[in-house]
């Protein structure tokens, strides 16, 4: 269940004894205080998920399992998929949960989409868990990349990529580079074994991300923050924390730490 | 028991299911092959040991290889299929037999009629001085080498020979094999395997960072002790071998 907007206004107000008043006001104050409070919480969130697994329940609407089509390089552009030849996501992929390689789909037939320099979410298709020949996919390092390939231990090796014992790697390329005929789009994550991405056709994986909170216009009944009820009292004393350096108030008074945000999410240390 | 079943008890038993686990599934495979080829040594010293050749017949494989022939030496020779124990007395190939399809139906099978006796590099002058043990299509001789034989006295009529091989077990063969072990060997297996897992978890492992390094800096890497003690019991290899 989300945070509604109307509900976390109210109770910033309370906290800072502004109810009923005309002091802040909801364009100018409330909402960028709230959308402060969003980017805020993924900055504290972000290293956190980035080195370790949190609680599933914890951001689950959030939370969104796709099948991705990966660009001809067995890249997939974060910040550049493709839902039609001339439109994109809407959103940002704020953070990668897992990556599953070899999925089974449905429908079952694959027909690519042109444009093989681009990565593309399709919709058009849902992924099926527990297929036969579904792999997982391991983080690695750039710099593991190199010393993975001649390695029959480690995931995403070119030893074992032509047989049964295959094994699949990611890791975050970056952008490497600008010629979008080449590569659509930068913030790349890039696959391994590189010679079963980097033949035609285009391969299928599932992607399970994060999404980052979409920007608050406006404050109502109807509009909510995707985070789970659990972490309200955090987002309103981080959008407090935004607010009241108007009222003189010394900003420490609404610190949330890094340390918080972990508990609440259930990453372990 | 396949390797995946004894696999899916080792990363549990470790903790290492997850996608990012330290230990790749075909890292703990490798490592179930080198302990069961060791404990499958043991097995098979002790059945030469005690001259039991019916106790090993179980991991006797067969094969049909043709014969060629060697230009530079002169010599025919077959490559053996796979990787051969090295047991007392190259017991390690069980037999080597002319192939022959096509008998008449009362007639002995050919694997029946004169096998190859093995000899060596140093003994094959003192035969061919022999009139009656000199190689010949009666008494056909084989000489080993890693990764072929060496045939002497074959019949050149014979374009094949079948022979039986005890052969090592590669686990990244196949996705996955039988285990090729006596059921009763399976838990010295696990727990060699099992401490080599333990092992290596006590090792620092490389941090996902990207700064060059594994590890922190000024730390030492430690010296966890052995992963099996030299005096184990599954480590004794029999006097008799």
């Amino acid at each position: 269940m989300a945070i509604n907007t109307l509900e976390l206004k109210r109770a910033m107000l309370a906290q800072i004894g502004a109810e009923g008043t005309q002091r802040y006001t909801d364009a100018r104050d409330i909402i960028p205080a709230m959308n402060g409070a969003q980017r805020r919480f993924e900055a504290l969130a972000a290293p956190l998920l980035a080195d370790r697994k949190g609680s599933e329940e914890s951001l689950s609407e959030l939370q969104e399992t796709r099948v991705i089509q990966t660009n001809i390089q067995g890249g997939i552009s974060l910040d550049s998929l493709w839902l039609t030849p001339t439109t994109t996501i809407d959103y940002e992929i704020w953070t990668v949960i897992a990556l599953i390689a070899e999925p089974t789909t449905f429908p079952g037939t694959y027909t690519p989409m042109p444009q093989p320099a681009k990565s593309w979410l399709r919709l058009d298709r849902i992924y099926q868990p527990g297929g036969a020949e579904e792999r997982p996919v391991k983080r690695m390092t750039m710099e593991q990349v190199a010393a993975a390939r001649d390695n029959f231990t480690q995931a995403g090796n070119e030893v074992l990529a032509a047989t049964g014992r295959r094994t699949y790697g990611y890791y975050m390329m970056g952008n490497r580079t600008d010629n979008d005929a080449l590569l659509n789009g930068s913030r790349e994550i890039v696959l391994t074994p590189n010679s079963l991405f980097t033949t035609a056709p285009p391969k299928l994986v599932v992607m399970s991300y994060l999404r980052s909170a979409p920007v608050i216009t406006q404050i109502d009944a109807n509009t909510n923050i995707p985070y789970p009820v659990s972490l309200f009292t955090i987002i309103r004393d981080l959008a407090l924390n935004e607010l009241t350096p108007k009222q003189g108030n010394q900003t420490t008074l609404y610190q949330i730490t890094e340390r918080e945000i972990g508990r609440l999410l259930g990453i372990q240390n | 028991m396949t390797i995946r079943e004894f696999r899916s008890d080792i990363i549990n038993s470790l903790g290492e299911g997850i996608d990012d686990a330290i230990l790749d599934k075909n890292a703990i495979d490798y490592h179930i092959g080198l302990a069961l080829n060791k404990l499958k040594k043991q097995f098979l010293s002790k059945m030469t040991a005690k001259n039991d050749a019916k106790g090993m017949m179980d991991m006797v494989s067969t094969f049909v290889v043709p014969v060629q022939y060697d230009a530079t030496y002169e010599y025919r020779y077959v490559t053996l299929p796979d990787e051969v124990y090295d047991l007392a007395n190259g017991r390690g190939i069980n037999y080597v037999s002319y192939y022959r399809l096509g008998l008449p139906a009362n007639c002995p099978p050919q694997v029946a009629k004169a096998q190859f006796d093995s000899t060596s590099w140093r003994e094959l002058p003192m035969l061919y001085a022999d009139p009656i043990q000199a190689p010949s299509p009666q008494r056909p001789r084989y000489i080993r080498e890693p990764s072929r034989m060496w045939l002497f006295g074959i019949d050149p009529q014979m374009p094949t020979v079948q022979m039986g091989l005890v052969l090592s077990f590669d686990p990244l063969s196949e996705v996955n094999p039988d285990l090729p072990i006596p059921p009763e060997i399976l838990f010295d297996l696990r727990r060699m395997v099992l401490s080599a897992g333990n092992w290596i978890l006590l090792q620092p492992q490389e941090r996902l960072l990207n700064d060059g390094r594994a590890f922190d800096t000024g730390t030492q890497k430690p010296n966890p002790g052995p992963a099996m003690s030299v005096n184990d019991p599954v480590m004794v290899t029999p006097a008799s071998d």
